[in-house]
């Protein structure tokens, strides 16, 4: 069995698991006979397996799983539905954080400004139209004279780009993105004790500063 | 040299085996799909989970730490210290001298002994949860077996699943799991910090010992109940944590040195702890300044490292806030952020 072999049955596999989803033909299990054989096998699995008595689960284990109320109300609404449900009901609802809501909100807010980040390098790269191209060359001076200027032009951009990088690192803050709070890098002028005494006894005994304290 | 563990999820590898067959030989032939009962290391590391609760033992051992300070110098550390356990929870830790430059030895030896009970529970490498150690670290069996003070060892190398991490090699006892030895090493391959036992009694004298007591009487919660309704106040429970597997642990309530109360939740991945604390209820506002929402904010946070842990400490809603773990930054703010009522 070689790579195709192992990429054809882990794909043949996902989809055999995706009741959704059919089995399309495959180039490659149409030339391999080992492929066409594992295939055979494992579809006789799942007829095997399809094929076998469903077992109904004993009542004491409902009732371990889901214990009934000590006076259940038989006239209650629902209470004929089966215990899983009305355990599922009881269950408490839990709030999504606020970080979710948040990321959720932006997103919906502007929905195709979030989606043009997320696929834009997806975009096929297109042809510049030849009167634009024109045009912009236009602009630009004779061939002997770009080559003159390039040298400077790429000193100038490796500098710019340092720069940035420089600035950037600085203020760290001004890239990251927004909190319900203000996020300060570095340490504050007084380092609790409670995180002062914990980091330095996990890093095995390195102190704070003094200082720092 | 072999892999000791599945490096598959549980339901991937039930379906797979329901699909193709259990026998292993019509499936891809991947030696890393091993359930954790068929590992020969299982039961080594099932003693080493609760090795250091459950031996009875004593000795000396010498601890080495290896940090970037803030000036981006290396700090080394060094020292050797006494250690005792009764196999019955009990244990003591005593520093005896420091091996490297510290600035005042005294006081350091002293300041060691007072969090004994944090460097036995915390410093080291330790399995803290099998299942969770399964689900994240690899851990590659070297094939060397060694003696360690007198012990013999079975050497692992120990590294979590995704990269960027740093990585162990660990030195297990073979009678009862407890670690002897470990280095831990970031992803350059630089030393960080290393433990060795140099001496070790398996049959130590204990009746002299004096046992580790809790300095702040932390309370014990229930992780797998509703915290809030055993504390009777309302309990921050970060929603997001860091991508790398870790889950709530423990959970106690401990008073600081102002008498303060303090929620801590320690979480952990299998192996490195995590822990968020928060102040009870509220502390009292400056009346001059407005809350949030009122066009100015008192919330804020710093973001800082002691040694290898990051730290979030700030005040947000009114209340204290402390984040510690050997994550990014980014990641502590974000378990800070998700706890936000």
């Amino acid at each position: 069995m070689n790579d195709a072999c192992r990429s054809f049955q882990s794909l043949w596999l996902e989809r055999a698991l995706d009741p959704g989803a059919a089995q399309e033909r495959d180039e490659h299990l149409d030339r391999c006979e080992a492929c066409q054989a594992w295939v055979g096998e494992v579809h006789a699995q799942i007829t095997a397996l399809g094929q076998l008595e469903e077992l109904k689960a004993p009542p004491e284990l409902d009732e371990l799983v889901f214990p009934l109320p000590a006076e259940p109300d038989l006239a209650a609404e629902g209470a004929d539905e089966p215990p899983f449900l009305q355990a599922l009901r009881d269950l408490p609802q839990l709030k999504a954080p606020s970080v979710l809501d948040r990321l959720v909100e932006e997103e919906l807010r502007h929905p195709e400004e979030a989606r043009a980040r997320r696929f834009v390098g997806d975009l096929e790269p297109q042809e510049v139209p030849a009167v634009l191209e024109r045009r912009v060359f236009r602009l630009f001076p004779p061939a002997r004279a770009r080559r003159r200027l390039t040298a400077p032009i790429a000193v100038a951009a490796a500098a710019a780009l340092a720069l940035w990088l420089g600035f950037s690192g600085v203020f760290q803050g001004a890239s990251e993105r927004e909190r319900p709070f203000v996020v300060h890098h570095g340490r504050p002028e007084t380092v609790h004790a409670l995180a002062a005494g914990l980091a330095e006894g996990w890093s095995g005994g390195h102190q704070v500063a003094e200082e720092a304290r | 040299m072999k892999r000791s563990r599945h490096l598959l999820g549980l339901p991937t590898i039930l379906a797979i085996a329901a699909l193709a067959g259990c026998d292993g030989s019509s499936g891809s032939g991947d030696a890393g799909v091993i359930a954790s009962g068929a590992d020969p290391a299982a039961p080594l590391f099932q003693m080493a989970e609760s090795a250091p609760w459950t031996t009875r033992y004593a000795g000396v051992r010498r601890v080495e730490s290896h940090v970037i300070d803030e000036t981006g110098n290396q700090v080394d550390l060094a020292y050797r210290e006494e250690v005792a356990a009764d196999g019955n929870g009990n244990f003591t830790i005593r520093a005896i001298e420091a091996l490297s430059y510290v600035p005042n030895e005294e006081a350091f030896l002293l300041k060691q002994d007072l969090r004994e009970s944090f460097l036995y529970r915390y410093r080291d490498f330790q399995i803290r949860d099998l299942a969770r150690f399964y689900a994240n670290y690899v851990a590659v069996d070297l094939g060397q077996s060694t003696t360690i003070a007198g012990r013999s060892a079975s050497v692992y190398l120990i590294e979590r699943n995704e990269p960027g991490s740093s990585s162990y090699t660990v030195g297990f006892d073979d009678e009862t799991g407890l670690v002897l030895r470990y280095e831990e090493r970031d992803i350059s391959g630089v030393l960080t910090a290393s433990m060795e036992f140099e001496s070790f009694d398996a049959d130590p004298d204990l009746s002299g010992a004096v046992w580790s007591q809790p300095t702040a009487s932390p309370v014990s919660f229930d992780v797998s109940a509703n915290l809030s309704s055993q504390t009777g106040f309302d309990v921050l429970e970060p929603a997001v944590l860091p991508t790398t597997g870790y889950f709530l642990w423990k959970a106690h309530t401990l008073l600081d040195y102002e008498n303060k109360t303090w929620m801590r939740l320690t979480y952990t991945d299998g192996v490195e702890p995590l822990f968020f604390f928060h102040t009870e209820k509220p502390v009292s506002l400056n009346p001059d300044v407005l809350l949030p929402g009122d066009g100015k904010t008192t919330d804020e946070v710093w973001v800082y490292s002691i040694g290898a842990v990051q730290v979030v400490q700030g005040r947000v809603r009114g209340r204290d806030m402390l984040a510690l773990g050997r994550v990014s930054g980014d990641e502590l703010l974000d378990v800070v952020e998700s706890a936000i009522p």
